[in-house]
């Protein structure tokens, strides 16, 4: 079994929190809210600190905040319908542009794994991919209006540019490029509630995915061709649901992610709690089973909305919610 | 015997009143929802038509004026030439046609990527038209 232990608790945002974040280096975590501002977090000797204070970027809550691959940018999704661009530029940072086009609530900001891409989601229902010109200049590439409702969160595959977005309407959609146009070139259906977020695993086969309804499903990418024998359409893989956790938490779940370096998945739930889960080792591949090692009870006052493994530090995560307040966790895995 | 005639009398009276009166107040609601139905269908109909229509002229002249520019950049030519197509295919004398839905969100969503790259705010030209719901 594993344990999940508090190490510190920052405090500083005024309401809640929506996001925590890590550099690629894992040196800084970035956390946006309620207040309309995004503290930037980093050590001093052993204790963390509040390094800078990001205001005046958006007129209302900031729901999102993401670092560029080179860990040089913040992108910034705002419930005034703008997206924030900062440049971190000798600890500083400045906002290099804003990205307008959504008609309202921008739910969530990634960038692709070259950093060329960036993609937004709305309550306007649509996704947006962004092109980074040669002169910073952010152009759109394509608007995609193919969920039916709010969508929730949009991320990019780690190492190819493909595209996947979850949504009110209870499904999840992948997008890639195909004759210089973004298509859906696939639908994930088997949530019965929202689905609040999705993250890939290492080597992008497969995705993890948490919903209103409570469970956490694994989704696994079957190529053409493949040997189980499951069925492609063209070129692109067949994604299939795999395993689906449920029992485990008590609300509606809104973040889950999935680390790339130990494996381990966890979630924050509404339930106040944060959860590990490990897959149990030898446990077939087409029907995975995962098991529960760690609950953090009462991790927070509230809801828990967002969670993060620290990319470089293996047992590190960072956790956000409700409460105003933003932890900082160490697990540990006791062997019998 | 007259009096048990009479009573069946004003039973099969009262039956056959009851269907015209049926019959009748069918025929007049029918005719009303016609022209109901004929009403909506017009408005909503010519402020799709002019919905679509003010797209795929905007976006026409706007490629004629960038034919002539050098600097005309090939991302914002290459989607109004997109708007372009999904505009002329669009379906105006099938209004049953189960595609015009995701027609038109495809129109608008094609705008909205054209009216970004060229820094426009949509609101102004936008019509308040949401499409059909029953």
């Amino acid at each position: 079994m594993g344990t999940l232990d508090n190490v510190c608790t920052l405090e500083g945002h005024d309401e809640q929190v929506w996001c925590v974040s890590w550099n690629p280096t894992g040196t800084l975590l970035a956390s946006c809210g309620g207040d309309k501002n995004i503290r930037v977090w980093g050590q001093e000797g052993d204790k963390w600190v509040c390094k800078s204070v990001l205001s005046e970027g958006h007129q209302r809550t900031i729901r999102y905040v993401s670092w560029s691959p080179c860990g040089n940018y913040l992108a910034s999704a705002s419930f005034d319908a703008t997206v924030c661009v900062w440049s971190r530029k000798e600890g500083e940072f400045e906002c290099i542009a804003t990205l307008e086009g959504h008609e309202n609530e921008v739910k969530a900001v990634s960038w692709a794994c070259t950093g060329n891409l960036l993609a937004t989601c709305s309550r306007d229902k649509s996704v947006w991919i962004w092109e980074v010109t040669e002169d910073e200049d952010y152009e759109c590439a394509s608007v995609i209006s193919s969920h039916t409702q709010d969508v929730k969160y949009c991320t990019w595959h780690p190492s190819k540019e493909i595209l996947v977005s979850c949504s009110y309407d209870d499904t999840i959609k992948l997008y890639k490029e195909e004759i210089d146009d973004w298509t859906c070139c696939s639908t994930l259906e088997s949530h019965d509630s929202t689905v609040w977020k999705v993250a890939f695993d290492k080597d992008g086969e497969r995705l993890v995915s948490v919903s209103d309804d409570k469970t956490v499903k694994i989704w696994q990418e079957y190529l053409p061709g493949n040997k189980e024998g499951v069925p492609t359409k063209g070129k692109d893989g067949a994604w299939k649901c795999v395993c689906t956790l449920s029992g485990f938490h008590n609300r509606a779940i809104f973040d889950v992610d999935w680390s790339h370096l130990s494996g381990r998945i966890v979630t924050g739930c509404g339930d106040d709690c944060i959860r590990v889960f490990k897959e149990e080792e030898g446990s077939d591949p087409n029907q995975p089973s995962f098991s529960l090692m760690a609950t953090a009870r009462q991790a927070h006052d509230q809801d828990v909305n967002s969670v993060a493994w620290n990319p470089k530090v293996s047992n590190m995560l960072a956790s956000c919610s409700d409460d105003g307040t933003v932890k900082l966790w160490k697990y540990y895995e006791q062997e019998y | 015997m007259d009096e048990v005639d009479d009573l069946f009398h004003d039973v099969v009276m009262s039956e056959e009143i009851q269907r015209n009166g049926y019959e009748e107040g069918r025929a007049i609601g029918r005719n009303q929802g016609e022209r109901e139905g004929k009403r909506l269908g017009w408005e909503k109909g010519s402020s799709i038509g002019s919905e679509v229509g003010f797209i795929a002229g905007y976006a026409a002249s706007l490629l004629e004026e960038m034919k002539g520019k050098d600097d005309a950049k090939p991302r914002v030519v290459k989607t109004l030439e997109k708007l372009l197509v999904v505009t002329s295919e669009f379906n105006f004398s099938d209004p049953q046609n189960p595609e015009l839905q995701t027609k038109l969100e495809e129109i608008r969503t094609k705008f909205k990527h054209v009216c970004s790259l060229l820094n426009i705010k949509p609101e102004a030209s936008k019509s308040q038209e949401k499409g059909i719901s029953f």
